[in-house]
């Protein structure tokens, strides 16, 4: 049986030294990114977040003091971090670097932290041992501790890097803070599944191959058969959505036919729901796009088809939720009282893919209350056992 | 008649045998060998082919999964049949000549069950045959079940199945927590 991680087709793989930024954007971004890129005996790598990143944190600005406060509380244990800043001091094991600083500085202070870098215990097990984590129940540690099982829906066999890749570990923040918002959205314009989630709309509306070039990697939505034919390698797609697209000009063009046999010959075709499912997932990592009303209220045009996506916890539920009624965030948030970052991570694949939407667009749906369905309350506790059992099978079964 | 149960049903071919028997505790059997709660009202039809298998719960509970038989026969035993489930699951053979055909013979034949219980679908042999696609047998469906789950499902995956249950089960009750 295959793996769930890789059940909807693709795969992953893995490398480099992976840096994040925070706080740091514009041309502050772009020189690092530059700075990064000539480094030949070095391998950096530029990524949104991963559990085996370095953060780079520009404490002068607020949305880099937010973060820096989110991974204090977060893992006091401490985790690879340079603060930069006008006054920046060391704490916490992160390196100081106080403003202005030189290239060489900084390569020097990456080069000190994967050097300070011990063996790592099993990530999933170091986690585990953080409070934070061990109130949350979505995870438990089986025998030795060496192979987490996630509880909590069918994708039983997702592994805890694989999680963290798609669906972060930021922990609840309080909604009402402005600062600790910003700390968990990102903006969906500068992401391949957002930007491919658009031209699929665009390209379903005038029945066209709609191509996107950008990243050095071409697109062609095809609307006939509902699918994104690309030249990019699958290990390379999930690394490529994870990627803030910087500005970078994409080029969109309508094309009368599909491209000819010479041209297209070694290209795949993803299913597009497939595709920007896994994208957004990992664009968005727990977080929600920038400027989302928390208040507006959004449906599921019909269920995602969970047996062919990445699957992570409780997107089933989730999926029930929203399929039924429409619901805000604060509101499926309430009901369901899941951390943040699941619903937020589904909340991006959803409507990144196109499939949760604006209640007020879709057509009143028929949601009169059934009343004779009144067993569930009932047996609850069966369906409850019935899940765990199921579950708990999966696991055996891969095992 | 207390034990609980989750049906499924489905055209020739759907993969309810082979579904029950990804999901199942014990080697599938079928009536033939075994005088269920069916046949005990109608001892004459023992010799119906249906599915059955078995989910035992932690608590010591038992689910059971019924398949139901060909549809050309014993329509009159599918009230027996799903007193007292769970819910139903219709696998619907892509495959086949006329989809559409079966999913709404297999919708009327259950309709009470339906209406009082919650549905899943999956769609099966998909790798076969991909047309009709999933939002056509969305547009398909009855107004009244616009919140039914169908998914790409291949019977032989139990992971495939066992997302089915789930969303069955998460249909009729939101707030169940895993
Ligand atoms: N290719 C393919 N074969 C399938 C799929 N699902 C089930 N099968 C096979 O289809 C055949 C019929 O399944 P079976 O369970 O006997 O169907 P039933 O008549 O509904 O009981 C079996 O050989 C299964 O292994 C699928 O999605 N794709
Ligand atoms: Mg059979």
């Amino acid at each position: 049986m295959n793996t769930t991680a890789e059940q909807d087709g693709f795969q992953d793989n893995d490398a480099p030294v992976r840096i994040c930024l925070r706080g740091i954007e514009g041309l502050g971004r772009k020189s690092l990114a530059f700075l990064f890129s000539t480094q030949a005996n070095r391998r950096l790598e530029l990524v949104d977040e991963h559990p085996d990143a370095i953060t780079i944190i520009d404490v002068d600005d607020y949305r880099g003091k937010a973060a820096w406060k989110e991974i204090q509380s977060r893992e006091p244990a401490g985790r690879p971090t340079i603060l930069l800043g006008l006054d920046a001091v060391a704490q916490q094991g992160a390196v100081a670097l106080q403003k202005p600083f030189r290239t060489k500085d900084i390569l020097a202070a990456i080069d000190s932290l994967l050097k300070a870098r011990k063996p790592e215990p099993e990530p999933a097990a170091a986690r585990q041992d953080s409070p934070k984590r061990a109130q949350d129940a979505t995870t438990r540690v089986e025998g030795t501790g060496r192979r987490p099982r996630l509880s909590a829906h069918a994708a039983t066999s997702l592994n805890e890097r694989e999680l963290h890749a798609f669906v972060g570990s930021a922990a609840d923040v309080d909604l009402d803070d402005p600062a600790a918002r910003a700390s968990i959205e990102y903006s969906p314009h500068r992401f391949l599944a957002h930007r491919l989630g658009d031209l699929v709309l665009s390209a379903t509306r005038e029945d066209k191959y709609l191509r996107l070039s950008c990243c050095d990697a071409q697109f062609i939505v095809d609307p006939k058969k509902r699918c994104i034919h690309t030249d990019v390698e699958k290990s390379r797609l999930r690394s490529l959505g994870a990627l803030p697209m910087a500005g970078e000009p994409a080029r969109r063009q309508k094309l009368s036919a599909f491209p000819d046999e010479s041209e297209s010959q070694k290209w795949q075709c993803f299913s597009w729901e497939a595709l920007i499912w896994r994208m957004a997932l990992a664009c968005s990592r727990g977080r929600l796009p920038e400027g989302t009303n928390l208040d507006q209220r959004y449906q599921l045009k019909r269920w995602p088809n969970l047996t062919r996506l990445m699957l992570f916890p409780h997107a089933t539920r989730i999926s029930a939720a929203w399929v039924a009624s429409p619901l805000s965030l604060k509101e499926i948030l309430n009901r369901l009282s899941l951390p943040q970052r699941y619903v937020f991570a589904f909340f991006s694949a959803a409507s990144a893919a196109g499939l949760l939407v604006d209640a007020a667009t879709h057509p009143p749906a028929d949601t009169m209350e059934n009343t004779s369905k009144q067993q569930p309350r009932q047996r609850r506790g069966l369906f409850r056992r019935l899940l765990k059992t199921l579950y708990k099978k999966q696991g055996d079964h891969r095992a | 008649m207390n034990d609980h149960k989750i049906i499924f049903t489905g055209p020739v071919g759907a993969g309810k045998s082979t579904a029950i028997r990804s999901l199942s505790d014990i080697a599938p059997v079928s009536t033939d060998e075994l005088a269920t709660d069916i046949t005990a009202e109608r001892k004459e039809q023992t010799t119906v082919a249906m599915d059955y298998g078995v989910l035992k719960l932690d608590g010591g509970e038992t689910v059971h999964l019924y398949g139901t038989p060909g549809q050309e026969r014993f329509n009159f035993m599918w009230d027996i049949l799903t007193q007292g489930g769970i819910g139903l699951v219709l696998l619907i053979n892509n495959s086949r000549p006329a989809p559409f055909t079966d999913l709404h013979f297999f919708l009327s034949a259950f309709e009470k069950f339906i209406d009082t219980t919650a549905l899943a679908i999956g769609i099966t042999q998909m790798d076969k045959a991909d047309s009709p696609t999933l939002d056509d047998y969305y547009r398909e469906l009855p107004a009244k079940y616009f919140n039914t789950p169908i998914f790409e499902v291949d019977a032989r995956q139990r992971h495939d199945v066992v997302i089915l249950v789930e969303s069955l089960l998460f249909s009729l009750d939101q707030c169940l927590e895993a």
